[in-house]
């Protein structure tokens, strides 16, 4: 490795692009940064196959294993986990602390598994994801930082609050439908505030870029799935007036708090914008709930989707903005399926459906650009 | 040991939690297990179509023959909760269908008592579901359960009345062998499904 290096180092020194100091000096460096990498691999190769030895070994007694040893082991595989975690330094090694942290984390499910068997109580599912959260929540948000560790917790978070839900509150009940409305509206403005607390930006930056990503997420999920309401005939729920102004109130509230400081915060208003028109457009299939349209189901995901693209060109997201008009192109697609769609029977139709498709694959780059193009100068 | 020098006490505290959480849930489960008498019950395989679920033998308790409806005679309301009680020997205890609160008209108390629910006969009265499933390793499953269908073996569970009128399923039973220990004797290998 240091022949071909020092092989490279000579050619710089002869196009004049290094010096010989320097060039020694780099070497001097490589030499001392590789010293002991060889001893140090092997260890690491040793360690894993002692590791895969004991897992291994355990697993094929797994049945010759009495209750007691499984639970005294896994206590003692979490408490050794918990102290290397306790040695390393979460300021000089981050990944190797929220390694540990979502290690340990999962070990504590796998914990409470064991338990539930041996003492064979059937736990369902949604009691056991709340218990295992409840315990565990302090410590992944005291010693976690990164995506890695807040991405998984959020994921159970959720699943755990959807989960409770279903299983607590009949869907007719007035309370369900409070916390519903209150989940589907509230949350991406909880989630979006609460990434913004300075404490969360500075001492849990990961946490923060998870909340404020899935709290952009969810408007446009919701907003996409009210618009399919349309589709249905009877959607006239109970309590419907009480959801309505519940979410009527989250829009006022959404108005109040997300309005920009100044008209040229340029990010904040587009997030102010997505925001309402997203709001609003999830009340819409509740305040019409005697609507049944196919055609202005289309025509909405339609308008909503150029209208996330110029969010995208306002706020200089391209991948956003190329996304949202490929979605928008497939929907128009859908259309023509919907519209066109018993002609599909016939060979021809067949032929002319194929076609387009093959037309629209084709060009779809450029279509995407013309639409980039249009939406930036409509911004212009 | 030497810890990194940013672990604050707080973060101890942290990792305390779901460790103390633990070792509750095994005291908890080890007291309700042992505080209070254990009746051996007799079960059966209640449908060999839908005998596992995942790795739960599903059984159905055997009730001794003569074991009658709670409701019938109008001994009780339908609204009455009925407890299945038990009494006498632990291996092979009495069992009758009482109410779970008081005394009956024969003066008989319900001290370990188990709630049931259910419709017609003496065996349709059952307790909840948690307490008619059996957690197995995945290799002895399908071996187990044709051994419960066949019915050349008996199978029986250990169920530990508590006073509140709930139970903790303690141990499954084969030929009066405790599960764990009849596995690590007979080696069971686990066959092919059939075809």
């Amino acid at each position: 490795m240091f022949g071909s290096l020092k092989r490279k180092f000579t050619r710089w020194q002869e196009a004049g692009l290094i010096s010989e100091e320097q060039s020694a000096a780099i070497l001097a460096f490589e030499k001392e940064r590789k010293s002991g990498k060889l001893v140090k691999d092997l260890g690491t190769v040793g360690i894993i196959a002692i590791l895969l030895g004991v897992v291994s070994l355990v697993a094929s007694n797994w049945a010759a294993l009495t209750d007691e040893i499984k639970l005294i082991g896994h206590f003692v595989l979490n408490l050794l986990v918990i102290l290397v975690m306790l040695r390393i330094d979460g300021d000089k090694h981050p990944v190797r602390r929220d390694g540990c942290t979502l290690l340990l984390f999962g070990l504590f499910l796998t914990f409470i598994a064991l338990i539930g068997q041996i003492y064979q109580l059937h736990g369902d599912l949604h009691m056991t994801l709340a218990f295992w959260l409840a315990i565990c929540t302090p410590f992944v948000w005291y010693f976690g930082r990164s995506y890695t560790v807040a991405v998984p917790w959020l994921l159970v978070f959720l699943a755990a609050l959807f989960l409770n839900i279903n299983f607590y509150f009949e869907k007719d009940d007035l309370i369900a439908v409070l916390i519903g409305s209150l989940m589907s509206f509230y949350l991406p403005m909880v989630l979006i505030l609460a990434s913004r607390l300075p404490v969360m930006q500075v001492r849990r930056p990961g946490f923060a870029a998870t909340f404020f990503r899935l709290g952009l997420t969810l408007p446009a999920l919701f907003a996409t799935m009210a618009i399919m309401f349309f589709y249905e005939a009877d959607r006239i729920l109970p309590h419907q007036t009480v959801q309505v102004a519940l979410m009527a109130l989250g829009l006022f509230i959404t108005f109040i708090v997300f309005r920009p400081k100044t008209k040229t915060d340029e990010d904040a208003s587009c997030l102010w914008y997505y925001l309402l028109v997203s709001g609003a457009l999830i009340m819409l299939p509740f305040v019409l709930p005697a609507l049944k349209s196919d055609v202005l189901s289309a025509v909405l995901f339609v308008l909503y989707w150029i209208f996330i693209a110029w969010v995208g060109a306002r706020t200089h997201s391209s991948s956003l903005t190329d996304w949202a008009i490929r979605l928008v192109i497939l929907r128009l697609f859908i259309v023509y399926i919907e519209v066109f769609g018993s002609m599909a029977l016939q060979g021809v139709g067949l032929i002319i459906s194929g076609i387009s498709l093959l037309i629209i694959l084709r060009y779809l780059n450029r279509i995407v650009a013309v639409g980039r193009k249009l939406v930036n100068y409509e911004i212009g | 040991m030497k810890l990194a020098e940013n672990v604050k006490p707080l973060g101890l505290l942290f990792l305390a939690i779901p460790f103390m959480a633990m070792i509750f849930m095994i005291a908890t489960n080890h007291y309700k297990e042992n505080a209070y008498q254990e009746y051996r019950i007799a079960i059966d395989g209640y449908d060999p179509r839908d005998l596992l679920k995942g790795h739960y033998i599903r059984f159905t308790y055997g009730w001794p023959k003569g074991t009658v409806n709670p409701y019938a005679d109008n001994r009780y309301p339908p609204t009455e909760q009925v407890c299945v009680c038990f009494s006498g020997d632990p291996l092979n205890p009495d069992v009758r269908f009482d109410s779970c609160k008081g005394k009956n008209p024969a003066g008989q108390r319900c001290d370990a008592g188990v709630r049931v629910s259910g419709w017609g006969g003496g065996t349709g009265f059952q307790p909840d579901e948690t307490l008619r499933n059996y957690f197995v390793a995945e290799d002895h499953a399908y071996t187990l359960e044709k051994m419960l269908r066949e019915g050349k073996h008996k199978f029986s569970v250990g169920l530990v009345p508590q006073p509140d009128g709930h139970a903790v399923l303690k141990m499954m039973y084969v030929d009066g062998i405790p599960l764990d220990e009849y596995l690590r004797s007979n080696l069971i290998v686990r066959p092919e499904p059939s075809r």
